[in-house]
This record gives C-alpha cells, structure tokens and sequence, in this order.
C-alpha cells in the first residue's frame, strides 16, 4: 500500500457549496495517519471493505439521514479512523457522506487529518457563532464533507448543546445521505452523562488483540438496543473476510438478503 | 504465548489493576519483614520462643551433664517447676493455676526448653502461643533461677536441683552443689546476658524471604488473573460468542498497518 505523499502534494478541503466556495486549504499530507484510506494511494480493498460492512450495518439501504454513531469500548481501537475510512468508502460509491465528530473533549479528526488548521469547528457552530454550513468542509478529493471540532470543550459544558446537537442532527440529515458520527468510547463519562441519550444506531468499533472481551461485553450492555453492528479491527487473517456467522438467521433480513444477491 | 504479547498485554491493562498488583506485593513483602523483626500480636496463633541464657557459677558436674544428656531437659524441667519457689511465682508468670507436680503439669514441661550450650551454661526457653506468655514465663522462670540461693548450705543447693528426681535419690551434682555452698558462690545461677535474648520473640512464620516470595507469588498471580480477565478479542469466533444473536458483524478489516 503506497501512501498518498508519493504521487500528490496536498490534499484539498474547501468550503461547502451551500454557502459558495470561499477558500481552499492545503493539508500537508505526510501528516495524515497511515491508517486512513486517504492517505494510500491503492485502497480500493479497503473502501471495499468499509462500504460492505456499512452496507451490512444499514442491512442494505441507506435513505437519507441515515446515521452511523462509530464508538467503541476503550481508547485506541480505532474509532476515528473507521469513521474517517467508512465515510470515505460511502462517499466515493457516489452518496453524499458528512463526517461529524462528537469527541469534543478530546478531538482527534484534524489530527488525524495531518493537523489541518481549519477557521470554524463544529463546537462554533453548536454555540450559534456560526451556521451549520460554515463548520463544514469539503474533501474534495474524496467527495466528503467534514464537520471536526476544532477546540475542545469541557465535559461539564456539554451538557447545554444537546439540544442544538439534536437540531443539527436533524439539519445534516435533510442534506445528507449518511451522517457518521465519530464519538467517544463508550466506557467514558462523556457517553453516559450525555451522548448516550442521543444515539440510535451505534456501530461498535473492536480491535483484534487489544480490546478485551469483558470491556466489549460491557460496551454491548451499555449500548442496548441501539447497537446495529460491530466491526473488528486490525484484523490479522486478512481483508475481505465474511463473517462466520454470515449464512445465519441473523443475516436472514430482505435488505441484507439482496445485498448479498448483489 | 510470546514475550512481546505478554508485555503488551501487561501494558494495554487498566493502570489500577496494575498499580493493584504492585500494592500487593509490596505489602505482603512488607508484613513478612515487618513481623519478622517486630514483636507480632498477642493472638495471632503463632508459636513463640523466648529464652535466657543463665550460668552455673560452678561448672556442671560431668556426671549431671551425662545425666541431662541421656534424660534430656525434662528432669532439669522437673526440677525447676517442682521447687516451691516456682509455685510462689506461678502467678508472676501467667501459667497458673497449673499444678506443675501432676500428671497436668506434664504440658507445661513440654513447653519448658533446657539446653546445654557450653560448659556450665544452659539456655532455659519456653514455647506458646501467646507472645506476650511466652516473654512473661522465660522471664519468671530467668528471675526464679537466678534468685535460687542455696537455703540451707551444700544440700539445699542439691536438692534444688534434685527436686524432680526423686526416684533415683542420688545427688547427681554433688560436685556443682560442693561448689555452689561455697562462701563466694552466691546464686547457683547467674545470668550470663540480659533477662531476654534479643531474638527471644520469634514467629515460626513469616520470615522476610518468605514474604518478600510470597507477595511476588500473589502480585504475579494477581496480574494473571488480570491477565485472563481482560483477555483481548482473539479471533471473530470468539467475538461472534459474546455478542447477542440480534447483533451480528458486519465485516472485519484487515490490519492497516501504520
């Protein structure tokens, strides 16, 4: 797998159409994490892989509005750059993809990102400083719009923005296809005192050989009902792996039925 | 398993279980030390020994000596507890009210230690449960023999020590009880160095090795445990195990590495 800084220089984000393109921003790409698709230049596999498993998680359709909550147990199992990576994949099989982050005490996306220095997080646009579509950036290489938090926020602060989070769940969902949310683990305080509340359809992130089984049972009691999907990281065998349990009753759902015709 | 994974694993653990392991062992490495070198509880259950080193001021008779090697320290036992000197100090020692002259007197001189360490030097020692007894009956039995005055010239010096022996009736220490009625001998026994040895209190357990093993034992057991607790996601058999049949995996991705 060659990354990307062979072959190109920069990546570019601009600002959304909505509102009219206003600037460009370089992203020197040496910075960007390895472990986003973006940064490779040959990762045709891999977005075959994101796009299946998002396929898999939404059992085939993805309407409008449709939201991936990515989380996972503990730190470090890979929960940025899965959603980084999944909504790529989606975005480049042609669906108008936004990619939030809601880790806003510990953000992580721009890092990510090769420390991109961007003018409005999504924090700014929460506190009303801004409109929704000015805290969103578009990749455009990728075709995938972003919305990272650029400052973090304290714990203890959140609490108040539920409700305007709420009103931009509901703003990005009537102009995007899928909206994958990038949040905290869901052991931590941020999830159960306040994110917790807001998800409906989470996708557990596990890393193979790191993520203990009793924090993923754990993590799966807490998530309940609204834990669609779990997706195993870093795994050792190899890419294109079909779950075992794959000819399963629970795979036996119509969506997922003609997706598998497909 | 290899090094690497171990070492790893021990790193990815939660840092209270690993500051857990370290705490444990630490502490019982501590308390083993700690009750080695200091004076344990009163009822902690252990045996304890104490004992004094007390000097004839004559040397023991050879044929005293022959005797107390082929009968042991239980007649020199018998003699000292059957003195009525030991009745009038029973109280002082805490043993009473045991009746030293009986067939239940018997448990106590299993519990009274008589040795010869050297020419005309014994060493008196007792052995129980209760530290605090223990110290108590070495020390009454330390001050009883050296307060021991011959009454009434060469024979009571004799029969002091002569007193359990009734049976065979010969003056067994005739040469040490000549010695003994001497103007200048004074007290049959002297005290050679303080009332109680400086290792007088000691536990039959824990020594400092022991605990210093044993709190490594427990911490490394302790992260095993851990170990096994939070062991990782191994496989997607494994991981389609744990999860709930309405909860399926929707794919696996391979290790992007980094």
């Amino acid at each position: 797998m060659t990354p990307l800084v062979r072959y190109t220089n920069s990546l570019q984000f601009q600002r959304p159409v909505e509102r009219g393109v206003t600037r460009l921003a370089e992203l020197p790409n040496h910075r960007i994490d390895p472990a986003l698709t973006v940064a490779h230049r040959d990762s045709a596999h891999l977005d075959e892989s994101y796009r299946r498993a998002a396929e898999r998680f939404f059992k085939g359709k993805t309407g409008e509005g449709a939201r991936i909550f990515v989380t996972s147990a503990q730190q470090g199992d890979g929960k940025t750059c899965t959603a980084t990576n999944l909504a790529s994949s989606l975005a480049r099989s042609g669906r108008r993809v936004l990619l939030a982050e809601l880790n806003f005490s510990q953000p992580r996306l721009l890092s990510a990102l090769g420390n991109l220095r961007m003018r409005y997080g999504l924090e700014t646009a929460l506190r009303q400083w801004v409109q929704p579509a000015e805290a969103i950036f578009y990749l455009a290489s990728t075709g995938l719009h972003i919305a990272p938090v650029r400052d973090p926020i304290p714990p203890d602060r959140l609490p108040p923005l539920i409700e305007r989070l709420q009103a931009f769940f509901a703003w990005a969902g009537d102009r995007f296809d899928v909206v994958v949310l990038d949040c905290p683990s869901v052991l931590t305080a941020e999830w159960k005192g306040w994110l917790g509340s807001l998800v409906d359809s989470a996708l557990l992130v596990v890393r193979e050989e790191q993520t203990p089984l009793v924090e993923v049972q754990r993590a799966v009691r807490l998530l309940g009902g609204t834990l669609k999907g779990v997706l195993l990281n870093g795994h050792r065998e190899g890419g294109l792996r079909e779950p075992a349990s794959a000819p399963k009753a629970r795979f036996a759902a119509p969506a997922f039925a003609k997706f598998q015709a497909r | 398993m290899r090094i690497t994974t171990v070492t790893a694993r021990i790193a990815a653990l939660p840092v209270r279980h690993k500051v857990a392991a370290l705490l444990l062992m630490s502490s019982i490495a501590a308390a083993g030390v700690f009750c080695s070198y200091t004076r344990p509880g009163e009822d902690s259950g252990g045996e304890y020994q104490s004992s004094s080193v007390l000097r004839f001021d004559a040397p023991l008779d050879p044929e005293l000596a022959r005797q107390l090697a082929r009968e042991g320290p239980a007649m020199l036992a018998a003699s000292i507890l059957s003195h009525p000197i030991r009745a009038d100090a029973k109280g002082d020692v805490g043993l009473s009210p045991i009746p030293v002259t009986s067939q239940d007197g018997e448990p106590l001189r299993q519990h009274l230690t008589i040795a010869e360490i050297a020419p005309g030097t014994i060493r008196v020692g007792w052995e129980g449960r209760g530290a605090r007894q223990t110290l108590e009956a070495t020390q009454g039995l330390t001050d009883e023999l050296a307060s021991w005055q011959p009454e009434n010239g060469e024979a009571a010096g004799v029969q002091y020590l002569l007193a359990g022996d009734e049976a065979s009736g010969k003056p067994l220490n005739s040469g040490a009880s000549s010695r003994a009625s001497a103007p200048d001998a004074g007290y049959v026994f002297t005290v050679v160095e303080s009332p109680t040895e400086p290792t007088l209190m000691r536990s039959a357990w824990p020594l400092p090795a022991v605990g210093i093993l044993g709190g490594i034992l427990a911490g490394l057991l302790y992260l095993a445990g851990a170990l096994w607790w939070f062991r990782p996601v191994s496989c997607v058999a494994r991981l389609e195990n744990i999860l709930p049949s309405e909860i399926f995996l929707v794919g696996t991705i391979a290790e992007i590495h980094r």
